[in-house]
């Protein structure tokens, strides 16, 4: 489960501060495949970056299984990034002199686990995004732009986090591809129960969610349940 | 893949770049390496220098101490005061003679050669005698190096070389204290075989070195004659310079007897209790002589003397410094580089849970890497140019073995003899000290990048989408 209440992220001082995020509310239910949709400079990432704890918001809580990651001391937060976030990101961010296989062990490294499992592991995770085959020993420069989200995806799937968080996942594939990853992650919600939160400004994408959230200047405008 | 994997699996992650950083910080962690062994060496050698000089003042005849000819000679009556004075815990009296040995080739010029110079000195104003023909010692003792060796390096025409008879000349060092190297120009006399002799014995025993023993087939307890007296060898000894090598040592009264100049002596060491009191002591000594004697301290000599290699020392010091700290802001720049580039890799990392501190890791593994790498190239560079280098620093700082003291026949103080003789030798304390230094250079080249590491925010990655 997750939760915000009253977020609000704000970026310089005085005069001049911006508000990027404005007393956003909300809760998405565990295995939920929420969408947030938005103009450009709706402030979507900045909300991404909140809920994932790559950023402290200036005001309100967000609470993710009952904790409240705003309280949380900067080792607590590594912690909670590499355990309960995965991120998806629109540039796919694989590290370049990694293989794929490399690309998507590295977050279980991080949390300690042992070598062999991390290897076993994700090459199952880059069978199911089904990415097989010497593929998987490729670096990111010899993959194509969907081999490579799949990578991303496995990755973000390493850890068994409790969410994701996608942002414009197909913003630099053509719309094949795209589908093909939204269905990808649609399916990991289903199967997994993984909560998927997926930033886009594709009213197609946004419709394979289970609801979408519309965001305008900050502030949450709707919540639209799909229906 | 390790933290430690990727951050070495980074170092080579472009090969250009990778090759230009490590020689340009090889470069500089060579010239820091050739300066290492420049200061140690230097340093070796001063330290060296001064303590074999020890706290030690040579008293000899008027004009002895500028080389030239020598004044009346001193007595052992003259200089029993000395031992008495404050300070003073040794006083070591000894005379020189010269024997021509038996090896002597036909046709050599017996007319030259300064041990004729000395005897004349000694016979015209030490005994009183008047200077009359020179009559030279001789022996049984072949001289302990081959003819063709003499003769090696002489130039003259027609060849073969007749070599003078200088090169066949045996001394005989006759002391109060006959195991001081002083005594026949060297800085160590080691008993080998047998029992050192007593300075003050009157039987004819001798010493001999084992080049010497070797040359004559002499073992502990054979004789041999010389001044027309038959000697038995009661010690053999090895020692560090030619001139060591060449000479008989037996004790002061039977030379002084042999010689038929009782009681006369060429020169003294006076040892002091401490260098503190070194100038008061020599002090006094000037003041009980007078005029009668040539006081020369070696160790202000060497003092003198090591000044300039002091100088060395310091230049090799600060070029130490300067190449160390030229290594790290290298390698500082390097870094700061390489962390300004792959900000959006770290920001990945941390999105996907990679601490701080494991993310300093790899970048400080790889700037480890790079500078041992580095380190190597510097070594090889430091191992072909740290003797050259040493050697020139010191032959162009104006080090001098020739501090106006004399020895043994006008020459150079034999304590000082060597001083320009540098040989740099790399160690392996000095290489392990290398890599001290090299991962030094890392970590503190390292800690700039950190500090950027630690500021990156990783929502910088969902910013630059």
């Amino acid at each position: 489960m997750l939760e915000t209440r009253e977020v609000t992220k704000s970026f310089g001082s005085g005069d001049r501060a911006v508000t990027a995020v404005n007393g956003v509310t909300m809760t998405v239910g565990d295995g939920e495949f929420v969408a947030i949709v938005g103009r450009s400079g709706s402030g979507k990432t900045t909300l991404m970056s909140l809920l994932g704890a790559l950023e402290q918001p200036t005001g309100g809580m967000i609470f993710v299984d009952g904790e409240d990651i705003t309280r949380l001391r900067p080792s607590e937060l590594v912690h909670y990034r590499g355990r309960k976030i995965g991120f998806v990101f629109q540039s796919y961010n694989l590290v370049p002199n990694l293989t794929a296989t490399e690309n998507v062990m590295l977050p279980m490294e991080f949390i300690g686990v042992g070598k062999t499992e991390r290897k076993v592991r994700a090459a199952e995770l880059l069978e199911q995004v089904e990415l097989t085959g010497d593929k998987q020993g490729r670096k990111p420069g010899r993959l194509s732009g969907g081999e490579q989200q799949r990578v991303a995806i496995a990755r973000a799937l390493a850890n068994k986090p409790s969410i994701i968080l996608a942002d414009e996942p197909a913003g630099n594939l053509d719309s094949q591809t795209s589908m093909t990853i939204i269905e990808l992650l649609r399916g990991l919600s289903r199967s997994e129960g993984t909560t998927v939160i997926l930033v886009t400004h594709d009213s197609m994408m946004a419709d394979q969610a289970d609801r979408v959230l519309r965001l305008e200047d900050g502030r949450l405008e709707s919540s639209q349940p799909k229906g | 893949m390790t933290t430690v994997g990727r951050g070495i699996r980074n170092a080579f992650r472009n090969a250009t770049r990778t090759v230009s950083i490590i020689l340009i910080l090889g470069l500089a962690i060579g010239l820091a390496f050739v300066m290492l062994v420049a200061h140690r060496t230097v340093t070796d050698k001063i330290s060296t220098t001064l303590s074999s000089v020890g706290n030690t003042v040579t008293i000899g005849p008027p004009g002895y101490s500028a080389g030239g000819l020598l004044g009346r000679f001193l007595t052992t009556a003259e200089l029993a005061p000395i031992a008495h004075l404050r300070g003073v815990t040794g006083l070591d009296e000894y005379f020189n003679g010269a024997l021509k040995a038996s090896d002597l080739p036909p046709g050599s010029d017996t007319r030259t050669g300064s041990t004729q110079i000395i005897r004349k000195v000694v016979r015209g104003h030490g005994s009183g005698r008047s200077a009359g023909p020179v009559k030279q010692g001789s022996t049984s003792l072949r001289y302990p190096e081959t003819l063709a060796f003499a003769t090696e390096g002489l130039s003259c025409e027609p060849k073969p070389c007749t070599p003078p008879i200088s090169f066949f000349t045996i001394y005989v060092s006759g002391s109060t204290q006959p195991t001081n190297p002083v005594n026949i120009s060297a800085s160590t006399l080691s008993i080998v075989s047998g029992h050192a002799i007593s300075g003050t014995g009157t039987g004819d025993v001798a010493m001999v070195s084992t080049a010497m023993a070797r040359t004559n087939g002499l073992k502990v307890g054979s004789t041999f004659r010389a001044y027309g007296a038959t000697f038995t060898v009661a010690a053999i000894f090895e020692t560090d310079s030619q001139q060591g090598n060449d000479t008989i040592v037996t004790s002061l009264p039977v030379l002084d007897r042999l010689e038929g100049d009782a009681g006369l002596v060429f020169n003294a060491v006076v040892t002091v209790a401490s260098d503190t009191e070194l100038a008061a002591v020599t002090s006094e000594i000037e003041n009980t002589l007078g005029p009668r004697a040539s006081v020369v301290s070696y160790t202000a000599d060497a003092t003198k003397a090591v000044n300039s290699l002091d100088s060395v020392k310091g230049v090799a010091l600060y070029s130490l410094a300067g190449a160390v700290g030229a290594a790290v802001v290298i390698l500082l720049l390097v870094m700061v580089m390489i962390v300004r580039e792959r900000k959006r890799e770290i920001g990945i990392l941390k999105a996907v849970g990679a601490s701080n501190g494991r993310i300093m890791a790899q970048f400080t593994t790889e700037a480890v890497t790079l500078t041992l790498l580095g380190w190597v190239v510097g070594l090889v560079a430091g191992l072909i140019a740290a003797s050259p280098v040493t050697s020139s620093l010191v032959s162009n700082s104006g080090v001098s073995s020739d501090t106006g003291a004399r020895g043994l026949f006008g020459a150079p103080s034999p304590f000082l003899s060597h001083l320009t003789d540098i040989n740099a030798q790399v160690g392996w304390a000095v290489i392990l000290e290398g890599v001290a230094a090299a991962l030094v250079v890392a970590i503190l080249a390292s800690a700039a990048a950190a500090w950027m590491i630690a500021r990156i925010r990783p929502a910088e990655v969902l910013r630059s989408e």
